[in-house]
């Protein structure tokens, strides 16, 4: 039977928003995580502390809260209980944060790993009920077909992080070093099947640009999905075998059709195409460290390459995800609020463009401090100051922008009391 | 041609109009302006029209769905009429700025409106019934 679509039960405002703030103070601790990494050795405590900040904390929260808004959307999802999400998916998401943290920053201890397997189990078990929502969803198009890949691969990424866990604090005898590139190869998966199902809808939705190529709609996710799990698998046969290079064939496939894309966007004064063109040159570079890293052998280069595809790509097109649509849904919570005849401030007045160029110019620093943290670890303090600064300008201007939000709505609840 | 085809192709000639607009302001050329926002306004209201009375009837009676997501829709289309007669207003005053933040709010609102539609209610109609007649009726050319 056909699932009815649930346009009337989309996420309430505070659903996504909770993630965006709590990933705004990950963003803030992940400041004082880097001095762990001054020695540049990996696999290491020191480095999984600020990458799981990133990865779990920061992008992790972004994306799951811009998922839950975007599946209403594209897919028709409804959310009609939020409570259960508030606090089964976003509560069980920042315990699990806050314990594997403090494990990474404890020396490993059990206690810590141990909660954190628990309550990354029930966001697991969460997620696991989302992608099967998702399933029933009478949507057919490319990007709910994509979302079903990438939501897959989380899922992938969340059970053998757990496994791993189970053999650091649960003692259980899995073999953690076959574990750890697999959960590393899947977390690739989530991210890269992650950003291409959106793409998919935000370029030609935002900026206007034509629709993404057909053979890329219809292919890109199963295939780059298909080409993840078959070098997982050929590395489990064969573990010396570098298979991991399959991983990244389509990359500069995927650099070809946003570049083509961004070029016929009819929006030029928009500020956002900014976001996007940094984060094509990010993957065009990540493209040259991959193949740079099947001759070369360097912990630069491993370095390289999980800061272009996590602090590189991936929080590139967050942070500029945001500035366009956070305004938005404080525009659209305004709207819902007032009569048909109030005029409701437009999403220029609520976030100005101006501070979304400022945030990409911090963006662009961070990217350079970032880079010169890969090739010398010792400057760790460089994307340490350079993400606070990038902190301390969100939080100044989504500060604004909720001043101006209270604004708008004060009015009309003084009007509903004296109504009433 | 089906259903899903031909309002998705209705919305990006939309989108064109919109286009218009916004180049006509960048330029500074006020007539054009005031010229292609009347066109925009009107192609949406031709398609709103076409939607809210011959469409979502169609739909609410095959599927007997008169609380559904047409309800949504319609109340969606109340909005972006609101900002349609902004932007309006803005051009008429040669307010760039009132109108640029009219533009801007109405996009994000119309994509992801169409988002809905496209995936969601058009298919829908073309699965519940025989879509030519209707597209007949309101003068779009059925294959």
């Amino acid at each position: 039977m056909q699932a009815i679509p649930s346009y009337d039960s989309a996420p309430p405002l505070d659903l996504p928003v909770r993630f965006f703030m709590a990933a705004w103070l990950w963003l803030l601790l992940l400041a004082g995580a880097w001095h762990g990494t001054a020695d540049g050795s990996y696999p290491s405590p020191g480095l999984w502390l600020p990458l799981h900040l990133l990865a779990l904390g920061v992008l992790g929260n972004v994306m799951l809260g811009a998922l839950l808004q975007l599946l209403a959307v594209v897919s028709a999802l409804g959310f009609p209980r939020p409570a259960i999400w508030r606090y089964g998916l976003w509560g069980s998401w920042q315990i699990g944060c806050v314990a594997l943290f403090s494990a990474f920053a404890g020396g490993l201890d059990a206690f810590w790993l141990q909660l954190a397997s628990l309550a990354f189990a029930v966001a697991g078990g969460m997620l696991a009920w989302l992608w099967w929502l998702l399933w029933r969803s009478p949507a057919q198009d490319s990007s709910s077909r994509g979302l079903r890949w990438a939501l897959g691969f989380l899922l992938l990424t969340l059970g053998l992080g757990i496994a791993q866990l189970g053999v650091l604090g649960w003692g259980q005898p899995w073999p953690l070093l076959t574990l750890l590139p697999l959960h590393r190869l899947a977390a690739q998966g989530w991210v890269w099947l992650l950003l291409v199902a959106v793409a998919q809808v935000i370029l030609p939705m935002f900026l206007l640009t034509p629709a993404l190529p057909g053979w890329w709609q219809r292919w890109a996710a199963p295939g780059w999905g298909g080409l993840l799990l078959l070098a997982g698998a050929l590395s489990l046969r064969w573990p010396d075998g570098g298979w991991w290079w399959l991983a990244a064939l389509p990359l500069p496939l995927l650099a070809l059709v946003w570049w083509r894309a961004l070029r016929q966007g009819r929006r030029p004064q928009e500020w956002l195409p900014g976001y996007w063109r940094l984060a094509l040159g990010l993957l065009l570079a990540l493209c040259v460290a991959f193949v740079a890293g099947q001759w070369l052998d360097g912990a630069v280069l491993r370095r390289l390459q999980g800061w272009l595809l996590l602090g590189g790509v991936a929080l590139t097109l967050c942070v500029g995800m945001l500035y366009r649509i956070v305004p938005f849904l404080l525009w659209l919570q305004l709207r819902r609020g007032v009569k048909p005849q109030q005029k409701v401030p437009s999403l220029q007045v609520l976030l100005p463009e101006a501070r979304a160029r400022r945030g990409w110019q911090l963006l662009c620093l961070w990217q350079l401090a970032g880079v010169l943290w890969c090739l010398w670890p010792a400057l760790w303090w460089l994307p340490a100051i350079s993400g606070s600064l990038l902190a301390a300008a969100l939080l100044v201007h989504y500060r604004a922008a909720w001043l101006r939000w209270r604004q708008g709505t004060q009015p009309v609840v003084k009007a509903e009391v004296a109504s009433g | 041609m089906t259903l899903t085809r031909c309002f998705t192709q209705v919305h990006r000639a939309c989108d064109d109009q919109f286009v218009a607009v916004e180049n006509a302001l960048r330029d500074g050329d006020w007539p054009q302006v005031v010229a292609s926002c009347d066109a925009f306004c009107q192609a949406m209201t031709q398609h709103f029209a076409e939607e809210e009375n011959v469409l979502f009837p169609a739909f609410e009676q095959a599927t007997g769905m008169s609380q559904g997501p047409t309800v949504v829709m319609r109340h969606e289309h109340a909005e972006m009429r609101q900002l349609m007669d902004e932007m309006c207003s803005a051009a008429a005053t040669l307010d760039g700025d009132a109108l640029a933040g009219a533009a801007d709010t109405l996009l994000l609102l119309m994509q992801q409106h169409n988002l809905k539609e496209e995936n969601i209610l058009y298919p829908m109609c073309d699965r519940v019934g025989d879509m030519n007649a209707l597209l007949a009726e309101l003068g779009h050319e059925p294959a």
